[in-house]
This record gives structure tokens, sequence and C-alpha cells, in this order.
């Protein structure tokens, strides 16, 4: 497998109030394969969060250096930045963050509008990835009609809509039940099986042995890298 | 982009309202005033375009103001007063006296103003139109549905329509035009006038001290020399041109101050949907577009809204209160909406700003 993000010696530092800095990442240095699912654990305030928008081109790292494939990530312009973003990442979170004002539909061709595509293009592609999610009858509700689960389902076919290369979840079963977390796992599981590469962060350590790697990530430094028990096992 | 954008805004449609009248608003009340001020400026060029250089001769009861106003009053002075100037010494001065007699005249529930003009030279009455005989203004003609050649009766008084005039003098479209002999009857003022206008060549005389002749000769009449009036009103137009650009910059203050505001506000409010955009891969500038280019189509809605509110606040509402036609300049409409446009466009631009130097890993962090 190739190597699609490098990270190294990537150190975060975040200036506080009176003078006071805090280190999120410390000196971390670690590749990521193509087709991989990475879990990333680790106590609150260990970095994960951190390490994920570090690699998703959104925050500059104070020392070492960032790389997806061949690019420099931040040695691009904030334009060439974002253009990245749109076209080989794809972004989930906790919340969601589904615009309450659009459908179901329209939520998920957002990275496709950004990205400048054919607006019929993106919306058959949209109604091609809700309906492979059990989704279809549901394109023109709004999120306010759907269940958590569903609205993060509708979240994750967005992050999907313009094919990218590396997937980045940012505690995406944090608000939910254990039947929806194991239904977004093995929507998850299954497009990581079609070979896209995931970077997750998770509190939940059961779930972090259902990735093909874990990641340990203590005080911004990594303390543990080695595949998951569970690799291969679904749920 | 754009169709976010359009969604966006059909989303917030209310919000985006209240924005379009709280630029609406000031922007009447500057057409209003922008019309106030730029109609007596109209108005005081107009009079001294109609007397001339000359010199009138008022009832000293009547206000200039009320004389122009189209108000006629009940003050009058005998129409045998032209004969006394024309005989006195002064009279070597006068060219030609023009006497007048106005007064509103309600038929039903339109208002008419019935105007006898009578024009001597020399001393001697001039022809004007036969006793019994009236022009129309165009408004007066369609409303009494009267043309030329027809009957009509006023005041019990049998006349004929002459003649509908193209255009009327001072704007008079309700006008009724008569000899003086004729609205003297019609009006039930036998012999009376309440205004003269006197001309002559005064270049090598000093008119303000023949004014203080005429109204020696002449008891109870104001001279007014139309040099001194606009003397006089120049201060007028000078405080209304100041009181025009205080209120135009309160207007920009106002308007300026109020789409920041919303717009920061906005922002406030959608920082976790603009820290996804911008995640997701919109650049920055396209989110200072978005909110610069609703703040602009805000403006631009709300220009045009309170330019079509002050039109008829302008020409019914202020001019009740004035006392003044003032008609509310169409070619205001471009230059307000593209001002008010680019102003909210500006105004915008720094909450805009804002939003786009957003951190979406601060703002979508999830607790």
């Amino acid at each position: 497998m190739s190597e699609l993000v490098r990270l190294t010696s990537a150190t975060k530092q975040f200036s506080g109030r009176q003078g006071l800095s805090v280190t999120a990442l410390k000196d971390v240095t670690l590749s990521i394969r193509r087709g991989e699912f990475v879990m990333v654990v680790g106590p609150s305030g260990s970095g994960k969060s951190t390490l994920l928008f570090t690699v998703g081109g959104m925050a500059r790292p104070t020392g070492g250096t960032v790389h997806f494939g061949d690019t420099d990530v931040y040695a691009l312009s904030p334009s060439r930045r974002a253009a990245l973003r749109r076209a080989r990442l794809g972004f989930i979170f906790q919340t969601f963050n589904l615009l309450p004002y659009l459908s179901c539909l329209d939520n998920v061709t957002v990275p496709a509008v950004l990205d400048g595509q054919p607006r019929k293009a993106g919306l058959a592609r949209g109604r091609e990835l809700l309906g492979q999610i059990g989704l279809a009858a549901r394109i023109a509700h709004r999120p306010a009609e759907l269940s958590v689960g569903e609205r993060q389902r509708v979240a994750l076919c967005r992050s999907l809509i313009n094919a990218p290369d590396l997937l980045l979840a940012d505690e995406p079963t944090g608000n939910l039940d254990h039947q929806a977390t194991l239904g977004v796992l093995e929507l998850f599981k299954a497009q990581n099986a079609l070979g896209l590469t995931i970077l997750m962060v998770t509190h939940d350590l059961n779930l972090a042995e259902q990735g093909t790697r874990l990641i340990r990530l203590e005080a911004g430094s990594v303390v543990e890298d080695r595949p998951c028990r569970h690799s291969g096992v679904s749920v | 982009m754009f169709v976010l954008f359009l969604r966006s805004l059909q989303h917030r449609w209310l919000e985006s309202l209240l924005m379009t009248a709280a630029v609406a608003l000031p922007v009447a009340a500057l057409t209003v005033q922008r019309s106030l001020s730029a109609s007596t400026e109209e108005q005081i060029h107009a009079q001294a375009h109609d007397l001339g250089n000359n010199m009138l001769v008022l009832s000293d009861r009547t206000e200039l103001a009320d004389h122009y106003a189209l108000h006629y009053d009940d003050s009058g002075m005998p129409d045998l007063y032209p004969e006394r100037i024309a005989s006195a010494p002064i009279g070597r001065h006068i060219g030609w006296v023009e006497s007048r007699l106005g007064g509103n005249l309600g038929l039903g529930k339109e208002p008419f103003v019935f105007l006898g003009i009578e024009v001597a030279a020399g001393g001697r009455p001039q022809p004007s139109l036969p006793k019994g005989m009236v022009a129309l203004g165009p408004t007066a003609s369609t409303r009494l549905n009267r043309g030329a050649g027809d009957r009509l009766q006023l005041n019990e008084v049998d006349l004929v329509v002459g003649q509908v005039l193209g255009a009327t003098p001072e704007g008079l479209d309700t006008g009724v035009f008569a000899s003086l002999y004729t609205a003297q009857q019609v009006l039930r003022r036998h012999g009376e006038i309440n205004s003269m206008q006197l001309a002559g060549c005064w270049c090598s005389l000093d008119v303000p001290a023949l004014a203080e002749q005429v109204e020696a000769l002449l008891p109870g009449t104001q001279a007014l020399t139309i040099s001194g009036m606009l003397e006089a009103q120049k201060g007028t137009i000078a405080q209304a041109k100041r009181y025009s650009r205080t209120s135009l910059i309160a207007a920009i203050v106002l308007i300026a101050g109020l789409i920041m505001a919303l717009i920061a506000s906005q922002v406030r409010r959608q920082v976790r949907e603009i820290g996804l955009l911008l995640a997701t891969g919109a650049e920055p500038l396209r989110i200072v577009l978005q909110f610069v280019l609703k703040a602009a189509i805000v403006g631009v809605l709300g220009g045009a809204l309170g330019h079509v509110l002050g039109r008829p606040i302008t020409e019914r509402v202020a001019s009740a209160m004035v006392g003044v036609p003032l008609p509310a300049p169409a070619s205001l409409l471009v230059p307000t909406v593209l001002l008010s446009g680019l102003l909210c466009a500006v105004a915008a631009f720094l909450p805009a700003l804002r939003a786009a130097r957003l951190d979406p890993t601060e703002v979508l962090r999830d607790v």
C-alpha cells in the first residue's frame, strides 16, 4: 500500500491567555497508507482532534510538516489548500453540522457545489449515495425530520460526495446510541473495503479495535501505534 | 455556491426582509428630505423666474408663502390700485401691471383653483380672455369633464370653456383661468384683487425706495422686490442644504451601522455553518462574498423600497405639510439604489472578513 499521509515531527502549540501555551501535538511522526482504517484514541485533551485537523489542512503545525501524497499541505496557499480539502478529503463530525434549511440531498451535495461541479451530476451522485445507505426515501427531508443516526449517515454521504482519498471523522459516533453506532461503523467499514482511507477519532475503546490500526495519543505524543485486535472482524 | 446562498437567503427571509426595511426607512426619510430641500430651492428659483426683475404687491396680511402655496385667503385690496399707480408720479417707472384674484373652489369633492388675471400696460387693460370665458388646466378639464366649447356653471355663473391648456402657469393643472372680472364674479369678490405684479425698467432706479413709494401710495399693501426676496431666501436654501447634508451623513451612518451589526449578528449565529463550509473547502473569499453580496442585495432592495415609499410620502404627506407640490425627482432612484447597495456592501465587509477568518477547528470542535 502506498503512503497517503505523512506527518514529520509535527508539533502544534496553542498560545493561551497570560502568555501560557498549550502543546496539543508534540513531535508526531507517522504515516498513513492508502486503504487503512486508522482509529485514534486517547483521553480528552490528548490532541486527537488537533491531529485530525492538522492532517485536514485546517490547523497549521507550529513545527514539522504534513504531506498529503507528495504535496506539502501547508506549503500551499490557503486557496489551494481549500481546493485540496474539497477534492481529496472528506470530513465528518460528532454533531453532524448539517445545514438545517437544506434537504438531505442538498446537504449531501454541498461539497460538490463548493467544488463547482455540475448541479445535475452532484444531485445524481447524492441520490446514489443516499440510496446506498438506505435513505432513498428521505432525500427531501430536512435534518430536523431525521433521527440522529440518520443524520450521521447523511453527513457520511456528504463527506463522500467528492469521492475523497481520505475520510477524517471526529467522534462520528459520539452522539449515537449503540445500534446507530454499529450501523455507522458498518458503513465506514464498507467504504474502507472499497478502498477509502479513514482516520477516525473516538473515545470508545471497543469501537477503536474495529479499524485496521490503532494510534493512542497522550499529551500530544503517540504512545501506541499497532494493528487493531479485531481487524477484519465485523461487529 | 450561489445555490447555497439563495437557499440561505430563502431560509432567513424574515430576517432579510427586516434588514431591507431597516435600510428602506432611512432611505425613505432621506428621499423626502432631499425632495423638500431640492423643491425649496426649485420653488424659489421658479418664483424668481416667474417674477423676473419685477415687484410684487400683496395685501399686507398675505404671506408670500401663502400666496404661492396656492391657498388664496380672503385678504384683498381694491382693483382701482393699478389706476392709482398709473396716475401717480411713480407711474412713469411702471411698464405694465398684472392684477390677480385667486381663490379655491370645490366642486363636489374636487378642489380647483380659480384664477383671474388682467394685464394693463401703459395704464390700459390688455385684451385677455373675454368675460364669461375660461381656460382649463388639463386636470381641471378631466375632472370637470369639459373641453373647448363646453358650457360650465360655477357658483351660479354661466361660463364657456374657451380652451384647454396644454401647459399651465405655475403648474396649476387644476387651475381654471379667467379674466379678472370673471374671477371677481365667480368668487363673489367684486372689485377686489389679491396681488399685483409691477414691471418696469428699473435698472437706473433705487428699487427698494420705489417699493416704499408703492406701499405709501397703496395703504395696506406690501411691495416685495424680487432681489430683496431672493436675498432673504438665500438663507433658507443654505439652511435646507445644511439639513440635507447632515441628514445624508446621518442616514449613511445609520444604515452602515445597522447592516454591520446585523451581518455581525448573522455571522455569530452561523459560525458552525461557516466553519463547515470552510472545512469542506469553501474559499475564504467566497465566504466574504456571500455576506457582502447579501448585504448588497439588501441595500439595493432597501434603497429601491425606500425610494418607492419616499415618493408618495413626499408627494402627499410632505406636500400637504409644506403646502406646495413636492415632486420626488425620479432621477434619484438609480443613485439611491446604487449608493445604498454599495454602502451596505462596504458595511458588511468587516463582519464578512471576520467570518472568513473563523478558525473551523475552533467552531467545529465538539465539546
